[in-house]
C-alpha cells in the first residue's frame, strides 16, 4: 500500500519549472530517499508532500489525504522536519517541545523526556533556541517531528549538520521506525547516507526524476562496472562504445566494463589514475553529469 | 483551550525575554513621563495630556514591535510555515499571540496610569473601563496596520526599517507628547492619516474631557476602518505567499 503517491506532479514559478511531471510512490514501511544536487527540486517536492505548496498540476496523496487541502488532518499523522530552522529565537528547548506536544494533545512528559534523551538534548532543555548549535537545532527539529509518533516521517536534509554520533543515533532511530512499519521519506544530497539507509532511492535532476530503484539495483543497472579517475586536465579520445567519460571541475571520470585497454594507455602516458568498482556515487555522477560537484 | 493557554504563556515568556521590547514597553513610558512631567508638569492639564499620550504610545509600541514585527519575523524565519503544517490552527496561534500582547498592554497601561496618578496626580474624567476598551480597538487597528506594512519588507533588515518608519512618524506626529493642534498645517494633514492619532484623540476625549466611549464615533469609525482594511490586506498577502 502506498503511503505517498505523486502522479505527474509539476510545480512552476513564474514560467520556471522547478518540478517537471514527477511520478513515484513510497510504500508503507519503506525508507525512501530522494537524492539530487542543490536546486534540483527536492525541497519543492517535500514542501508539496507536506502541503506547504500547491502543485501547478498533477496529484499528490499522503496516506490517502490531499496534503494541500487536508493539511491539518495530515499534520496529526505525519512528522515533518524541514531544512530551515523555524522556531522563535528566545524559546527554550523544553518550551518548544512542550508547545508542540500540546498541539498534538500529548500530555505524557515521559514521551518528551524519552525523545530529549534519545536525541541528546536532555541536558540542554533549559537552553534558548538561539544558543543551540546547528546540529542541536537539527536534533530539536527531529524531536518535534517525532513527538506524536507519526506514521510517516518527511525529513529534509536530516543529516547535514549532525556529528557522527548523533547521525548514528538518528540512523538507529529511523531503522527502528522501519521495524514499526512506519514510512520515512528523506530528502538529501548525501549519497553515502542514502545508500546506507534507504530501501529505494529516486535521483532527481533539474526537476526531473532520472532513476528510481533500490541502491543495489541502481548500481547494477547503470551499465558500467569500473570507474577510472584522472585529473581534470587529462584529455583522451576514447572511441570505445563501452566507455563513458564525465568531466567535472576537478576530475575526469572514465566509466567502463573493460578497463585493461584504458589502464594500458594511462600507464604508457605516465598519467596518475585510480580505479574502483562503480557505486551509488557513480550512478549519481553519470545521471547528473558534468554539473556534479566533486 | 490547553493549546491556547500554552501559546499565551510561551508568548508572554518570549516577550519578556526580548530586552528591547521590555525596555520600550515597560521602562520607556515611565522615563518619558518622569522627564516631560519634570520639565512641563507645572502647566495646567499637561500631566493628563502627557499620560494619555504615553498610554497611547504603549499601545503603539506593542502593536508595531510586539505584534507586527514579531509576526513578520515568524513568517521570515519559517516558524509560520511550521505552524501551517502543525495540527494547531494558525488562527489559534495568532489569537494566543494577540491575547498575550493584550495582557501586557492592559497590565502596563493601567500600572502606568496608576503611577502617574500616585506621583503626579493624573485624573481620568471618563470611565477607566472605556479607556481600556479604546486601547483594545486602537491596538488591534495599529497591529493590523503593522502586520501588513511590515510584511512588505522582504529581508529582516527591511522589516525592522519598515517597523521604525511606521513607529516614529506616528509617535511624534500622533499627539503623544503634545497636542496635534500645535503642529504646522501640512504636518496636521499627515497626522490625520495615521490611525494612531485617532487612538490618542479617543483616549484624550475619554480621559481629559470625559466623553463617553460611544460618542467617539469619528475616532472609532476610523480605527475600525483601518482595522478592516489592513486585516484584509494582511490576510490576502499571507494567503498569496502560502499558495506560492
Amino acid at each position: 500500500m502506498a503511503a505517498i503517491r505523486l502522479e505527474r506532479v509539476t510545480k512552476k514559478y513564474d514560467g520556471f519549472t522547478a518540478v517537471d511531471e514527477i511520478s513515484f510512490t513510497v510504500e508503507k514501511g519503506e525508507i525512501f530517499g530522494l537524492l539530487g544536487p542543490n536546486g534540483s527540486g527536492k525541497t519543492t517536492i517535500s514542501e508539496m508532500i507536506v502541503g506547504l505548496k500547491k502543485p501547478s498540476s498533477g496529484e499528490i496523496s499522503v496516506v490517502n489525504l490531499n496534503p494541500f487541502f487536508q493539511r491539518k488532518r495530515l499534520a496529526g499523522i505525519i512528522g515533518v522536519q524541514l531544512d530551515y530552522t523555524a522556531l522563535p529565537w528566545n524559546i527554550k528547548v523544553k518550551e518548544a517541545v512542550e508547545l508542540f506536544a500540546s498541539f498534538h494533545n500529548i500530555k505524557s512528559s515521559e514521551r518528551i523526556r524519552f525523545l530529549l534523551e534519545r536525541f541528546g538534548l536532555a541536558n540542554k532543555k533549559e537552553r534558548l533556541y538561539k544558543y543551540l548549535s546547528q546540529g542541536e537545532k537539527q536534533r530539536l527539529g527531529m524531536i518535534l517531528a517525532c513527538l506524536h509518533n507519526p506514521r510517516v516521517l518527511i525529513l529534509d536534509e536530516p543529516f547535514s549538520r549532525l556529528d557522527p554520533v548523533a547521525r548514528q543515533k538518528f540512523f538507529d532511530y529511523l531503522k527502528g521506525c522501519k521495524k514499526e512499519n512506519k514510512t520515512v521519506f528523506i530528502n538529501t544530497h548525501n549519497i553515502t547516507e542514502a545508500d546506507k539507509l534507504c530501501d529505494r532511492i529516486g535521483i532527481i535532476h533539474k526537476g526531473k526524476l532520472c532513476a528510481i530503484d533500490s541502491p543495489q539495483s541502481l548500481v547494477k543497472n547503470i551499465g558500467f562496472k569500473f570507474r577510472i579517475t584522472c585529473p581534470a586536465n587529462f584529455s583522451l579520445r576514447i572511441n570505445s562504445p563501452v566507455t563513458k567519460v564525465v568531466h567535472t571541475a576537478v576530475n575526469t571520470y572514465f566509466f567502463t566494463n573493460q578497463p585493461q585497454e584504458l589502464i594500458h594507455i594511462l600507464q604508457k602516458s605516465n598519467q596518475n589514475f585510480t580505479q574502483k568498482n562503480v557505486d551509488l556515487t557513480d550512478v549519481f555522477l553519470l545521471l547528473v553529469g558534468e554539473e556534479f560537484n566533486d | 483551550m490547553t493549546k491556547l493557554l500554552k501559546i499565551i504563556r510561551i508568548e508572554l515568556m518570549l516577550f519578556i525575554r526580548q530586552r528591547e521590547s521590555v525596555f520600550y514597553t515597560l521602562a520607556f513610558p515611565f522615563i518619558c513621563l518622569l522627564l516631560f512631567a519634570g520639565i512641563w508638569g507645572k502647566f495646567p492639564g499637561y500631566i493628563n495630556t502627557l499620560t494619555s499620550g504615553l498610554t497611547g504610545m504603549i499601545a503603539l509600541n506593542i502593536a508595531v514591535f510586539g505584534a507586527g514585527l514579531v509576526l513578520n519575523f515568524y513568517r521570515q524565519h519559517g516558524f509560520y510555515k511550521r505552524l501551517t503544517i502543525s495540527p494547531v490552527s494558525e488562527l489559534i496561534y495568532l489569537s494566543g499571540l494577540i491575547i498575550s500582547r493584550f495582557i501586557i498592554l492592559f497590565v502596563v497601561a493601567n500600572l502606568f496610569m496608576l503611577f502617574s496618578y500616585a506621583v503626579f496626580g493624573f485624573r481620568i474624567k471618563g470611565n477607566i473601563f472605556e479607556v481600556n476598551l479604546i486601547l483594545f480597538i486602537g491596538t488591534l487597528s495599529l497591529a493590523a496596520l503593522a502586520v501588513f506594512l511590515v510584511s512588505l519588507g522582504r529581508t529582516q533588515s527591511q522589516t525592522i526599517q519598515t517597523a521604525n518608519l511606521l513607529f516614529f512618524p506616528m509617535l511624534f506626529l500622533g499627539g503623544t507628547f503634545y497636542s496635534i493642534d500645535h503642529l504646522p498645517q501640512f504636518l496636521k494633514i499627515i497626522a490625520h492619516v495615521f490611525p494612531y492619532t485617532y487612538l490618542n484623540k479617543g483616549l484624550s476625549n475619554i480621559i481629559i474631557r470625559g466623553t463617553p466611549f460611544f460618542q467617539n464615533i469619528t475616532e472609532l469609525g476610523i480605527l475600525l476602518f483601518w482595522l478592516i482594511l489592513c486585516l484584509s490586506l494582511a490576510v490576502k498577502r499571507f494567503k498569496k505567499e502560502e499558495v506560492l
